[in-house]
């Protein structure tokens, strides 16, 4: 019966998401509900999601989330898109440029928003000068800025670590792998479009053209934050969050000092943009401790794992079928939700069938990347369309090309390899 | 009475955006010292990591009430972008802030409930012995600020619908 309601309980948070309730009170309008069902004590329900909430760990997220928004009041995403698209010519080196630029913002913010509004602001017209046509600019730009979640920090493998207990380092250190997979599947796939799906034009050079040297020499500060962050962690100088605070300080400090790009106000609205972003994570966040910490105490996760099991007995099937429910709550659901939801339900799961929570990190997040451009909720798809100014419906077919041809099957040899998640986190001692 | 009330809304928001840089400039500031302390200075610090938290969910809470404020608080809007008539429109704004009221009472008695809990047996952390209801205090206000921005969608779904 317990299992029952945990189904109308998920039932309940997509049908108040789905009208339009904001996320944070949809979760804890569920957390009421089960209340109600299960008669929990009030008395420590909120303290058990403060002391989840007071956790150093998760400080990381307000700081990485501030380090983005300082990248794009610092000038930072401009040096850096700069820099790359000098670097990558060829057949279908804008594209190349869009995605690089994601990945090189995806190694310092950890979050799609940051990468989709610089990059979008800056790319979108040379690449629709250059025939590109907008609609795949934004689907292109759509699943490129993904890799932020996939390339560490990621935030959504910081919020998989809180709610699983794992180490947020080896998570991170998970999807490097599948990162790495995707970057080449989407500069393969792009250039085997152009030319095919559409020609790539040669604009000639106008006014004076800033020489590699000086580009690269500009970009250095900016570049230098990835080194900082990656090395300071996975050199065993800095915590994940200290990681956070030191790639917070040290964004102020290049676009303050170096680029001198900040004012007063543009440096107040990051702060504050920050915050409202952090908040409305943290607020989701909150809720889904009280509602997994209920979850737990009635044994859901360990009903479900049996009813699973008893119906479905090998361990493929048990993968394929995880699979396709992250796809189908990832085109249903926010990304946050899905990581603070699904992850804590299917963990005993995909351990009874001897999948490591670390890997198991890696295929949440790979999934993440195939939901948020999935309709009808599509988050990152549809921020990628009104930044990059193309209609929704001309994106779509050009995001399930990208999501088909590239991101699933990523996602199948990120579930069916686990050596490809694991490696790097092994190699780093980190398992 | 509405100049009052604008002034009053004005004076709210500049509190909550320096609220929010403050707490983000202390969370920053003080975890950058920390490794600062450790590697150039070659101190420990004992006790920052309460100052930190502190912050960090101060930070939070303003952050939730700024996204209440500014209605930025993550939505999936596909049904609401399918509406394209004002009036239905108000209407949907009026069901979703309803829920959102209730929601947020909800939200209310839980904080209540934790804080008279912590009054019967108080905590406090080990090394400032900061009492636990300073940072429980934020969640409680966060909790009663939502509130307050749900009514205010209420009020403003009903003008939008009493203007036809």
């Amino acid at each position: 019966m317990d299992g029952f309601y945990a189904i109308y309980a998920l039932m309940l948070l997509i049908a108040l998401m789905g009208i339009g309730l904001p996320v944070a009170w949809s979760f804890a309008g569920v957390l009421a509900y089960l209340t109600f069902i299960y008669d929990v004590n009030l008395n420590t329900l909120m303290l058990q999601g403060f002391r989840s909430l007071n956790s150093l760990v998760l400080v990381a997220l307000p700081l990485f989330i501030l380090t983005g928004y300082l990248m794009q009041s610092g000038g930072i995403a401009q040096r850096i898109i700069a820099f790359v698209s000098r670097m990558a010519t060829g057949r279908g080196g804008m594209g190349t440029a869009l995605v690089l630029s994601a990945a090189i913002f995806g190694a310092i913010a950890g979050t799609a928003t940051a990468a989709i509004a610089s990059i979008g602001q800056i790319m979108t017209d040379p690449l629709v000068a250059r025939g590109y046509p907008r609609g795949r600019v934004a689907a292109l730009l759509g699943i490129s800025s993904l890799l932020g979640i996939l390339i560490p920090p990621s935030i959504t493998m910081i919020l998989f670590a809180v709610v699983t207990r794992q180490s947020v380092a080896a998570c991170f250190a998970a999807t490097i792998g599948p990162a790495i997979l995707l970057i080449i599947g989407l500069v393969l796939y792009n250039r085997f479009l152009v030319g095919r799906a559409f020609d790539e034009i040669d604009l000639p050079e106008t006014g004076t053209r800033e020489g590699f040297g000086r580009v690269t020499l500009k970009a250095l500060p900016a570049l230098s934050l990835p080194l900082i962050i990656l090395g300071g962690i996975y050199g065993g100088i800095f915590t994940p969050t200290e990681a956070a605070a030191v790639a917070a300080v040290t964004a102020l400090i290049v676009g303050g000092l170096i680029y001198r790009e900040f004012t007063f106000r543009s440096l107040g609205s990051s702060f504050v943009q920050a915050a409202e972003t952090t908040g409305t994570i943290i607020l989701i966040l909150l809720f889904s401790f009280m509602i997994s910490r209920i979850m737990a105490f009635e044994r859901v996760p360990q009903d479900l794992t049996e009813a699973i099991q008893s119906v479905v007995t090998s361990p493929i099937a048990a993968l394929l079928m995880v699979n396709l429910v992250l796809i189908v709550a990832g085109a249903l659901m926010d990304d946050v939700s899905v990581t603070v939801v699904i992850a804590p339900l299917f963990l005993p799961l995909m351990v009874a069938n001897q999948v490591d929570p670390v890997h198991f990190a890696a295929i949440v997040a790979c999934s993440v990347v195939i939901g948020a451009n999935s309709p009808p909720v599509a988050p990152t798809l549809f921020l990628s369309c009104k930044i990059t100014r193309a209609p929704i419906m001309q994106a779509v077919m050009p995001a399930l090309g990208l999501m088909g041809f590239v991101a699933f099957p990523v996602m199948l040899v990120t579930t069916f390899w686990p050596d490809l998640s694991l490696a790097i986190p092994r190699a780093l001692d980190l398992l | 009475m509405s100049g009052a009330i604008a002034r009053m809304e004005t004076i709210i928001a500049s509190a909550l955006n320096v609220l929010a840089v403050v707490s983000s400039a202390v969370v920053m500031g003080l975890m950058a010292f920390l490794v600062i302390a450790r590697y150039v200075l070659e101190i420990s610090v004992v006790g920052l990591h309460e100052l930190i938290m502190l912050a960090a969910v101060m930070l939070y809470m303003v952050g939730a009430v700024i996204a209440s404020r500014k209605r930025e608080h993550l939505t999936v809007d596909w049904v609401a972008s399918q509406i394209t008539d004002p009036r239905r429109k108000a209407w949907h704004d009026l069901l979703i802030a309803v829920l959102t009221v209730v929601i947020t009472i909800f939200f209310i008695i839980w904080a209540y409930y934790m804080f008279t809990w912590g009054m019967k047996r108080p905590q406090t952390t080990p090394a400032f012995q900061i009492p636990l209801w300073v940072p429980q205090l934020a969640i409680g206000l966060a909790a009663v600020g939502c509130f307050c921005y749900g009514l205010r969608d209420i009020l403003s779904a009903l003008k939008r619908l009493r203007q036809g």
